[in-house]
């Protein structure tokens, strides 16, 4: 079994690193931009009498983080949440209470942002595509099932909307999303989650479990680094969801490579010939970028092909 | 890890079970999960993850004492090593902890010798500590060590080197809300290390309901001992978020990179500024546009790139929603050795959707086209592409998808294309007498310049007893053969057969 000690393993070993971080001036805000005129006043009507006709609610809520006056700094009540209670009682029919689970996603939004105003981009639903299918809070959450998370959990609640998605993950090269490990919200930020894109492009998604890719580089594979929405960065040669190539490539061989690159003359007339057929990454082994070599080549290059350098000095710019 | 979070539950759930009377409820798994691997083991992704063995489940659990602390666990195969373990307390209101805990690994070699393993942990804790201020925190590290093959000629040629590094990420924050106005404050960093390199990021994150900032600064420095130099190179990046009540969204994003070898003053720079401005019409319809503008400019090449972008979505009538957009980018090389010319990239896609009483009907149409004029380049692809989902209650779910992919390149030196055709569907009934079964498949055939065929069948079975005992039954098939194998060393010819039974309790 050969085994080639790659260049990243050996800096490991050799190159000592040091690290030096600027303090950033933390900025602190107690600036509030929101809308506290309007807010209706809290209804009077408690749960006890509630309870008396909705028997078994409380029990419905317990397990939940809505239970009934249970909070030591915050209450939960019926009427956190159903509007019209006093009108209700007098009346019970179901028209003149609202649930917020039959409500207009907007609505939704709004009763549940009363208590929820924090939860990171919550108030941005609107702005999110999903809001195109008028979806809200209770799209993925049932308060009183007895946990108040997704109601169907997280990874099945995506798929049963975006089938051919999930059936992606069924090729042979995937992330393992079936076995549970990662689950959509893994890349995905649902509720605008997504400040570390800022300026770091949608490869940001794969730097937090890639590090080790994501450099900086001082020779850099252009489409590696290119930090570009329109399909470039680490999508320009990976599939997220699933491929039938091995890594999740989009390409075979060197067909990945040569949607962008020529072969220049020299590869199939050097060395007699010897190196045509060879694939493109036996010798560009860098190819998410170097820190020290123009063309990514393999800085073992030598060693790999039998000789006794490590470099083949012709190729070599340093 | 596994022994850590099962003490800590146990303890937790007895200590509290003595002091405090407890509710709780969910669902405890033992069974045995066996395989029948065969061929080439680094080939499906899908079943690295499986051990043989005995695993043992707790899922969706969930205790509640009468003075108002919950607590929640969900430990699936603690006794593998694929294990997926989560933990968490509260107190509604006043307090929060959790903890994820996930491991799995992935196979570089025939034999299934060879591989790496990847850990991800994860932490966060919240403290309502006063009406109108909550403290949270949170930590997540992943780490990945093991030997990792080498892509050496675009197959399996049994080449490894070893790989361990780890990235942690960190937050604290202190959120302000009373009544609709609110405003958090936020610090985030991460260090990366594999005993060679390391780097810190600092993001002053301040975030409102409507504007949100972000930005960092890195410093990376890196010894180059065998050249007595050194890399270093600084990142800053940042933007802003802007939401408006009438639905207008503007959103701003930089960076700027620049990497430096400080012995010969070699330098690389990137800069990116990015815009983008939408609007929603709520539940009817969005337009967003952007404009991106990059240069990159290395001692050897200089690009600039300009790129835009134009998506929308509508509605007609509430059953039907259409949607649409452009990309495109255009990247211009002014001075270039290893690059030359003009490139276009352009990107579309089109869908739509019907929603109707039981389910909904989607297509979609997806294509890309890459053409560089100076190497005579042109690869385009395109995707066409149907799903369905029907929720039918008296009988049960049915999801398919059928996807027709369709790629051809061209340069000076040749051609290649290939074709692709997906199937794959899923089929559960509803509970019969606590009897429930499913099936499903995915079938894949790739040709021309390529001869890809891979298929996998699901199939699962459950009954639950009225005490709240049952059985489960799963199995499931892969098998990926490439007829024109490129490897003369390794066939990729892989199936496998996997059964998993399960003998299931339900607490409560």
């Amino acid at each position: 079994m050969i085994t080639i000690e790659k260049r990243r393993c050996e800096v490991r070993n050799t190159r000592a690193a040091t690290l030096a971080t600027l303090p950033v001036a933390l900025v602190v805000f107690v600036f509030a931009w929101g809308a506290a005129a309007g807010q209706a006043e809290p209804s009077n009507v408690d749960n006890e009498t509630c309870l008396d006709c909705h028997e078994g609610y409380d029990a419905s809520l317990a397990r939940t983080g809505h239970t009934l006056s249970a909070s030591a700094r915050t209450g939960v009540a019926c009427v956190s949440c159903h509007d019209g209670g006093e009108v209700h009682i007098d009346d019970p029919t179901v028209d003149n209470i609202s649930n917020p689970s039959h409500l207009p996603a907007a609505q939704t939004e709004l009763t549940c942002t009363e208590c929820h105003v924090a939860h990171p981009g919550l108030r941005l639903i609107g702005h999110d595509p999903h809001a195109g299918l008028d979806m809200s809070c209770t799209s993925c959450h049932s308060v009183h099932a007895p946990a108040a998370g997704p109601s169907n959990a997280g990874t099945l609640m995506c798929a049963n909307c975006h089938t051919a998605v999930a059936h992606q993950f069924q090729q042979r090269s995937n992330h393992p999303m079936m076995t549970g490990n990662l689950n959509c919200v893994s890349c995905h930020g649902f509720l605008g989650e997504t400040e570390p894109q800022l300026g770091h492009g949608p490869a940001a998604n794969c730097y937090s479990c890639h590090p080790d890719q994501s450099g900086p580089y001082l020779f850099e594979h252009e489409a590696t680094s290119s930090f570009s929405p329109e399909g470039e960065g680490c999508v320009a040669c990976h599939t997220p969801h699933g491929s039938v190539n091995d890594r999740l490539l989009v390409q075979q061989d060197d067909n990945l490579c040569r949607q962008c690159h020529g072969i220049p003359a020299g590869h199939l007339t050097a060395h007699e010939g010897g190196f045509r057929g060879i694939a493109c990454v036996d010798c560009h082994s860098d190819f998410h970028g170097s820190y020290d070599n123009l063309y990514l080549l393999d800085p073992q290059l030598g060693t790999k092909f039998g000789r006794e350098s490590d470099a083949c000095f012709c190729h070599f710019y340093r | 890890m596994r022994s850590m979070f099962l003490t800590i539950l146990a303890l937790a759930v007895i200590s509290a079970g003595n002091v405090f009377p407890v509710d709780y409820q969910g669902t405890v798994r033992a069974g045995y999960i066996y395989t029948d691997l065969e061929g080439n083991h680094a080939v499906n992704q899908g079943t690295f993850n499986l051990y043989d063995g005995l695993a043992l489940s707790l899922n969706d659990f969930s205790a509640n004492l009468r003075n108002g602390y919950r607590f929640k666990a969900d430990l699936t195969n603690v006794t593998l090593h694929n294990r997926r373990l989560s933990l968490g307390v509260s107190k509604p209101g006043l307090l929060g902890a959790s903890f994820n805990h996930s491991a799995y690994r992935r196979v570089f070699d025939f034999d299934g010798n060879h591989r790496t393993k990847r850990y991800l942990t994860d932490g966060r804790l919240w403290w309502q500590a006063h009406e109108w201020f909550r403290l949270y925190g949170d930590i997540a590290v992943n780490s990945v060590s093991g030997d990792i093959g080498q892509y050496f000629g675009g197959i399996d040629h049994g080449i490894f080197s070893p790989i361990d590094y780890s990235n942690t990420r960190y937050g604290l924050g202190l959120t302000y809300r009373r009544r609709r106005t609110t405003g958090t404050v936020e610090y985030r960093g991460s260090s990366y290390s594999d005993d060679a390199t390391s780097r810190t990021a600092s993001s002053p994150i301040p975030r409102y309901e409507r504007l949100v900032v972000a930005g960092g600064l890195q410093n990376f420095r890196m010894a180059l001992d065998e050249r007595d130099d050194s890399l270093h190179a600084w990142t800053m990046w940042g933007g802003a978020r802007l939401y408006l009540n009438d639905g207008y969204q503007f959103r701003y994003s930089f960076l700027f990179d620049r990497a430096r070898r400080t012995g010969d003053l070699i330098e690389t720079d990137n800069l990116v500024h990015a815009l983008y401005a939408g609007r929603v019409w709520r539940g009817k319809g969005g337009v967003t546009v952007g404009y991106q503008r990059r240069i990159n400019d290395d001692v050897f090449d200089e690009r600039s790139g300009n790129n835009w972008y134009v998506s929308g979505w509508f509605k007609p009538v509430p059953a039907l929603t259409l949607d649409a957009g452009h990309g495109r980018e255009t990247l211009e090389i002014a001075t270039g050795q290893t690059l030359t010319g003009r490139r276009d990239r352009n990107r579309a896609w089109v869908s739509a959707k019907y929603r109707y009483s039981v389910g909904w009907f989607r297509m979609k149409v997806t294509n890309r086209e890459t053409e560089y004029e100076d190497i005579g380049s042109d690869a385009e692809y395109l995707r066409l592409a149907g799903d369905t989902w029907l929720d039918l209650p008296r009988y049960g779910q049915v999801s398919a998808s059928y996807s027709y992919h369709a790629g051809e390149y061209e340069n000076t030196t040749g051609r290649f294309e290939f074709t692709e055709h997906v199937v794959s569907g899923d089929l559960s009934t509803r509970e019969y007498y606590g009897a429930r079964a499913g099936l499903g498949g995915t079938y894949l055939r790739s040709g021309k310049d390529t001869d890809v065929e891979s298929f996998s069948v699901r199939v699962s079975g459950s009954y639950t007893l009225a005490n709240g005992a049952g059985l489960e039954v799963i199995y499931t098939s892969h098998n990926y053969d490439n007829f024109a194998d490129p490897s003369a060393i390794y066939s990729e010819y892989y199936t496998d057969n996997v059964l998993q039974l399960n003998l299931t309790y339900r607490l409560d």
